[in-house]
């Protein structure tokens, strides 16, 4: 059997008609994508397949209600963010129900200057991912829906259940933990060199 | 150039994707398969279901049937008890009249006169009128009759009319006490009869039932998860423990088929292949022990286990292999253009016997339902959806071997 490489459009029709094939060749071609926003969630690497696979789940069994844009060449990036947006929700949904509710700390408006942290060199993403690991579990997904999803205070706020104010305090802490993480590891790097 | 660092973070995250993990989407359609595969066992539980509720319809219909016969004897009984309550009527009333005339003193002769249309009259109202009609039109004629015969006999005749006014009622009370114990004596002759009717019934199946032993040989065709129909034939011998349980064992030859897909992809190296699926039969002679029990005359339900001993046992592989073909096609600057594809094929071969399961038994579980009927006074024939599952999965491929069918069955 020669496999045909299939254009998006072709490969999305597929789907929606449950073509087995065209639906492999999605899978296979998002996976990665979609592994990497769910990394993005999850520590734990084991479950982080299991939610990419709910992801498809999901994806295959309302692919027919993906509206396509009107310009067909935004067509993949559109579909980009539809499924990203599918794979997010899911996974707040399973870090939603393996806790019954956020642990909300006492929160107040952080004493500290915002100071600006400047990068001297490329960060790998493995490294990114390390500081992110290091932040406690609502900053972290905080974080991700503002600044990398582009989810507004007032949506994080209705979907993870906390105050809108809230979310900006995380959001701060988050941004702040960040940039000591990399000082300090960048700090300790040199004296390792050093 | 220095980037702010959340910045950085941001668009690195952003465009950032992962590697493709291997052997993600084999085990992610592996998971779909899975819950597919269990719809697709629906269509025979569905079926087993729709045999066993035809066959429920078929016996509360058969059996409501049988009850009619009762209700139409009973009702045959109750025509004809009221001709010989009749008959009985008769000859009480005679009784109590001649009673009665006997205390008016009224002449031999003039009762052997008055009597049949006394009773004439008496018949045909009896049932029709009430009670104050029966005195009036029964005494009517005795009156006529009186003053007509025994005009001489008696001197008054208004003396008569009073004295016999009572004895008529009476007769009439005493008649319809008589009718009241004719037809008890009537309903306990129809339960006479009826115990008859049971006492030869009884006697009638004990000699059905003579033998506690019986043989049956059966065709039973059945099906595995691979939807291949293999034919199995045997025969059985069961042994009435008591009336509702037996004990039933035998010889069959079985004919078990599976398959096994491993959703495997094609092959990632050129050369090498990937199992893809795993037919397998096996063919041996099974012997069964059952305990039935039967549920009504004509329904039973079986449970037991059975060894087969495996007299043949062959498995198909079928390989996904990767191929190349080349193909070459002229093009118009006159140079050859010749591309190569790397094909994945299907490829089928019979597993070697040295890895064969060496199992030499096979266990199972058995279910079975049945419906028997009879077809002649001495052979029963009987439909038997029933289930084997194996006590164990077969071979290291873990083939299922679960298979179910519908047993033909004549007694003998």
């Amino acid at each position: 059997m020669i496999k045909k490489i299939l254009r998006f459009e072709e490969i999305l029709k597929g789907c929606v008609k449950n073509d087995n094939s065209c639906k492999e060749m999605m899978y296979k071609s998002f996976y990665g994508y979609l592994m990497g926003i769910i990394l993005r969630y999850t520590k734990n690497t084991s479950d982080s397949e299991e939610l990419v696979n709910d992801t498809f789940i999901k994806i295959f069994k309302h692919v027919a209600g993906f509206k396509p844009p009107a310009n067909p060449e935004e067509l993949q990036r559109s579909f980009r963010g539809w499924i990203a947006q599918i794979a997010s929700r899911t996974a707040i949904d399973k870090i939603r129900s393996s806790k019954a509710h956020f642990y909300v700390d006492e929160l107040n408006e952080d004493q500290h200057p915002v100071t600006q942290v400047s990068i001297a060199s490329e960060l790998h993403v493995s490294d990114i991912m390390n500081l992110l690991n290091h932040l406690p579990d609502t900053q972290r997904l905080v974080f991700n829906l503002y600044e990398i999803e582009g989810f507004a205070h007032e949506e994080i706020s209705k979907m993870l259940n906390i105050p809108e104010s809230s979310s900006r305090v995380y959001l701060t802490r988050s941004k702040n933990k960040l940039r000591t993480l990399y000082t300090n590891t960048l700090v300790g790097t040199y004296k390792k060199n050093g | 150039m220095d980037k702010e660092l959340i910045e950085h973070i941001t668009t690195q995250l952003q465009n950032h994707e992962e590697n493709y993990a291997p052997g993600a989407w084999e085990r992610f359609s592996k998971k779909e398969e899975d819950k597919r595969r269990g719809f697709v066992l629906w269509p025979l539980w569905t079926a087993a279901a729709i045999i066993f509720i035809i066959s429920g319809i078929f016996f509360i219909h058969r059996s409501e049937e049988s009850q009619q016969p009762i209700v139409v004897k009973s009702k045959v009984q109750n025509t004809e008890s009221p001709i010989a309550r009749k008959v009985e009527e008769n000859d009480h009333s005679n009784e109590s009249f001649n009673q009665v005339t006997t205390s008016t003193e009224i002449n031999q002769i003039e009762k052997q006169v008055y009597i049949p249309s006394y009773f004439k009259s008496l018949d045909s109202n009896l049932n029709l009128h009430p009670k104050q009609d029966v005195i009036a039109q029964t005494y009517q004629p005795m009156e006529e009759l009186i003053t007509d015969k025994t005009n001489d006999f008696i001197a008054k005749p208004a003396d008569i009319k009073t004295v016999d006014a009572n004895p008529v009622t009476t007769i009439v009370q005493a008649e319809k006490q008589k009718t009241e114990t004719n037809k008890k004596l009537s309903f306990e002759d129809l339960l006479a009869v009826d115990s008859k009717v049971n006492q030869q019934h009884p006697t009638h199946s004990k000699t059905d039932q003579h033998s506690k032993w019986q043989p049956d040989v059966y065709v039973a065709p059945s099906m595995g998860n691979d939807n291949k129909l293999n034919m199995n034939y045997g025969f059985s011998l069961s042994y009435a423990i008591v009336n509702k349980l037996s004990i039933s064992s035998g010889v069959s030859y079985a004919s078990i088929s599976s398959t096994e897909s491993q959703n495997a992809a094609a092959p990632q190296s050129l050369s090498g292949k990937n199992l893809e699926s795993i037919n397998a039969k096996v063919q041996g002679i099974n012997v069964p022990l059952e305990v039935r029990y039967n549920i009504s005359d004509k329904l039973y339900t079986g449970i037991g286990v059975s060894a087969l001993a495996v007299l043949n046992n062959s498995q198909q592989n079928t390989y996904l292999v990767n191929q190349v073909q080349t193909l070459s096609s002229p093009l118009a600057n006159g140079t050859m253009d010749s591309k190569s594809f790397i094909v994945a094929e299907k490829q089928s071969e019979p597993q070697p016997t040295s890895s064969i399961d060496p199992d030499k038994y096979i266990g199972f579980y058995n279910f079975s339902l049945g419906y028997k009927r009879k077809i002649s006074k001495k052979n029963n024939i009987a439909i038997e959806p029933f289930l084997r599952l194996p006590m164990k999965t077969f071979s290291r491929e873990n083939l299922n071997l679960t298979n179910g069918g519908l047993r033909l069955k004549v007694d003998f």
